[in-house]
């Protein structure tokens, strides 16, 4: 009796995830088969182990090809893709990283460098959207500012990191050697967000953080400036929190990061 | 449009597009009829991927080749794909859009390779329904190509060859006709190559590939990642002699080279192509017919 297709495909498929016994499928002298079928074996990991390598290139520089590719490997042997795009079958890797780093001091260092690699890869083809600029705060009546709420651009991401991870990623993206990657004194918030076709990425003011993030929460905008007060401190003046929160916005505007005002 | 119409396209000698070249498409017109693009690569939510494409579909004719339909896959095409495949069409507004006679993964996998099929009538009845479900969602022929394979199902009852022609009969698909696949699959098999060709219903050719491969002695694999070798070249000719003037292009998706010299490889196509259909070659295909 004839194998049905699924069943065929299955032992196959069993045989390039984890080399299940595809032999009495196949065709030939057993040596072809085994030539065969190790090709296709072999062409699955090498090809997802390349995916990995062009999404986490500058993590790579730094863990080493060796670790990588140790890391890598596991990985997919873990997580066979589902998605019919590579473009996502790193998404991931970072979690990966650091679940399976408890042995590895610098496990959490290079997580953190996989995140920011993977933050910038979203940013490249994240969804086009338009951007404001000045003349649409201009037309504004005073009292909509209370309950509107601006929407930032929707490549826009927010990283928390506890490392000297950004001079590292930009040494090598300088071709520079890098820093060693360690632990940074406090932790720093980014922005990463898409101007034009370029992925950009910033530094944040712990209040411009909150205020970001309340943004993108979906807050209205005096909800967000109530949190981003809190995160000013006690020691300035309202005064000095309005200009404060005056100049955030305007360097949104001059980066691009502003899409929307809903009223 | 209908089926001889759909034919009758034939848009000259292209390349596949590569990111490494988008600057030469946007700078400057560059000495080729038509591009094809990765569908996949395009199947994004925006970005500089996009623009690109619209500005380089706004200068040049474009095909969309994919590599993720697994048109042969027992549990069946996955709708969701479909639908970004022919959001994609609507947006560029393709000649036509192919993909491979294979298959990628079953059971919500995707293996991201292409696998063949047995070729049996299990295995046809299979793809004939998938290609039927594509074509509706996609409103249009598909185009479908050859693989280049490395086994061979002990299920398979017919040729690989016999297996295209049904399939082009029942679903009234077209074909993408792989000249280095053939070439690297009949050295892998054994199988005489000019036999394929003298097998595929020669009317149901759209367009033709060309690419490079990695000969191992005993085996071949199809790497993309060198000139297309004279083996191919010499098959190139001969498939022409049998489906006649027909659109044609050079893969390269590893190793690439500047975009002069895969222009320049291309000329070796348009030589061989020219020489084909010169007058002293209709005469002759005259005659023997």
């Amino acid at each position: 009796m004839s194998l049905s297709l699924l069943s065929v495909q299955l032992q196959f498929q069993q045989h390039v995830l984890d080399a299940g016994d595809a032999s009495p499928l196949i065709a030939g002298d057993p040596e072809r088969q085994q030539l065969g079928l190790h090709i296709y074996a072999h062409a699955y990991r090498q090809r997802l182990l390349d995916t990995l390598i062009d999404s986490y290139e500058k993590t790579r520089a730094v863990m080493g090809e060796a670790s990588f590719e140790t890391s890598a490997l596991a990985y997919i042997a873990a997580h066979p893709p589902t998605s019919r795009s590579l473009r996502w079958y790193g998404e991931r890797f970072t979690a990966h990283l650091t679940a399976g780093g408890a042995d590895l001091p610098a496990a959490s260092a290079w997580a953190e460098l996989a995140s920011l690699d993977w933050a910038l890869r979203g940013a490249f083809d994240g969804p086009d959207s338009e951007v404001l600029d000045a003349r649409a705060f201009a037309e504004l009546p005073p009292e909509a500012w209370a309950s509107l709420r601006l929407v930032p651009v929707p490549t826009t991401q927010l990283l928390t990191l506890r490392h000297n991870t950004v001079a590292v990623w930009q040494a090598l993206d300088d071709e520079q050697v890098p820093p060693e990657l360690h632990a940074s004194e406090m932790d720093v918030d980014w922005v990463v967000w898409r101007k034009g076709h370029q992925p950009h990425f910033r530094s944040l003011h712990r209040a411009e953080a909150t205020l970001l993030r309340a943004m993108l929460d979906g807050a209205p905008f005096a909800a967000a400036c109530s949190r981003a007060e809190a995160a000013v401190g006690d020691d300035r003046t309202d005064e000095d929190t309005s200009m404060l929160i005056g100049g955030f916005m305007r360097q949104w505007l001059d980066d691009g990061l502003l899409a929307r005002i809903l009223l | 449009m209908s089926d001889a119409q759909f034919r009758a396209v034939n848009p000259g000698f292209g390349l596949g597009l590569r990111t490494q070249h988008y600057p030469d498409f946007v700078e400057a017109p560059q000495r080729i009829d038509w591009l094809e693009i990765l569908s996949d690569n395009y199947l994004v939510p925006g970005g500089k991927p996009l623009a690109m494409l619209d500005a380089i579909r706004a200068r040049y004719p474009v095909v969309m080749h994919g590599v993720a339909l697994s048109i042969g896959a027992a549990d069946g095409p996955d709708r969701a794909y479909l639908d970004a495949l022919a959001a994609l069409a609507r947006r560029v507004e393709p000649l036509w859009i192919s993909d491979h006679l294979c298959w990628t993964g079953v059971h919500g996998r995707v293996l991201h390779d292409l696998y063949p099929l047995p070729y049996n009538d299990i295995a046809l009845d299979v793809v004939v329904r998938n290609v039927h479900i594509a074509q509706e969602v996609l409103k249009r022929p598909l185009v479908l190509e050859n693989v280049s394979s490395y086994v061979s199902f002990r299920a398979s009852e017919m040729t690989e060859w016999e297996f295209i022609t049904e399939v082009c009969q029942r679903t009234g698909c077209r074909l993408l006709l792989d000249v280095n696949n053939i070439y690297v699959s009949s050295v892998n098999h054994g199988f005489d190559a000019r036999a394929f060709l003298r097998g595929i219903p020669a009317d149901r050719v759209q367009q033709i590939h060309l690419a490079g491969h990695s000969d191992h002695g005993d085996h071949i694999i199809d790497t993309h990642d060198h000139p297309v070798a004279d083996p191919v070249w010499t098959l190139y000719a001969e498939a022409l002699a049998l489906v006649g003037p027909m659109a044609t292009m050079i893969e390269r998706d590893d190793h690439i080279p500047p975009l002069a010299d895969l222009v320049a490889e291309l000329d070796v196509a348009r030589s061989i192509h020219a020489k084909a259909f010169a007058p002293a070659s209709r005469e002759l295909l005259g005659s023997a017919a």
